[in-house]
């Protein structure tokens, strides 16, 4: 694998961006020799935490942080997504997944939450942060 | 790298059966959300997704509204030949034991 990379860009918040951050984001990670599968969850993740954050935050200009770490034992790619707003719009955890299994919406984070092995909710009034870690195999 | 949106295209093949290519996500979704209210009488509505190279909570939310509304009619959505990226994703939401698949 290639060595550590990191990436650090700001997007226009909109919709219609969320194609391009994906296609750049599937891009370097490729490049990083991380596998097809992998890649595919992380666009997922990445999806859901940016829609989120167009949906729920001020300012329409999350900022999405990807990194890949492919030191050690076990190889991490995260992905962390920021936007204006306060961190109490966030669901609690428990509120995650849907009651009912075929709702319509609210299932974004439930998402996120199954792939990564780790997610990490951080903010204040002003800023939230969704970080996502997964497993690379 | 260019700045495009995410695109879908969907080709009605006939009645009822529509074939998906590219990406479902909270841009395109209204595009499909639109194909499906244009679908009438047909008992079942069959979403050919092979081609589907991206899905997200966005799309799935689309699917899920049209499977619940032709059920209530007693009609049936069906989803044939999911791609990979969609069969990852029913199976993480646990849809895939709620949907008609072939």
């Amino acid at each position: 694998m290639a060595a550590t990379s990191r990436t650090e860009r700001t997007f226009d918040g909109h919709y219609s961006t969320s194609g391009a951050i994906r296609a750049a984001v599937a891009a370097h990670l490729a490049e990083a020799d991380v596998d097809r599968a992998t890649i595919d969850d992380a666009l997922l993740v990445l999806s859901e935490l940016f829609d989120n954050a167009v949906r729920y935050g001020d300012d329409n200009r999350p900022v999405v942080v990807v990194g890949f770490d492919p030191s050690g034992e076990d190889p991490t790619l995260h992905i962390s997504v920021t936007n204006r707003g306060d961190v109490a719009r966030v669901p609690s955890r428990s509120e995650w997944l849907p009651a009912d299994p075929l709702a319509l919406s609210g299932r974004g984070l439930s998402i996120v939450d199954a792939i990564a092995t780790i997610v990490t909710v951080d903010g204040d009034r002003d800023q939230t942060t969704i970080r996502a870690e997964l497993d690379v195999s | 790298m260019t700045a495009s949106a995410s695109r879908l295209d969907i080709e009605v093949q006939s009645a009822g059966v529509l074939t998906l290519r590219g990406d479902i996500d909270a841009h395109t979704a209204g595009q499909l959300e639109a194909a499906l209210l244009d679908v009438h009488d047909e008992d079942e509505v069959h979403l050919h997704m092979a081609e589907v190279a991206f899905l997200d909570s966005s799309g799935l939310r689309v699917v899920l509204a049209a499977h619940r509304r032709l059920a209530e009619d007693g009609r049936e959505l069906i989803v044939d030949r999911p791609s990979d990226v969609v069969t990852r994703l029913l199976e993480i939401t646990g849809l895939q034991d709620h949907l008609r698949i072939e």
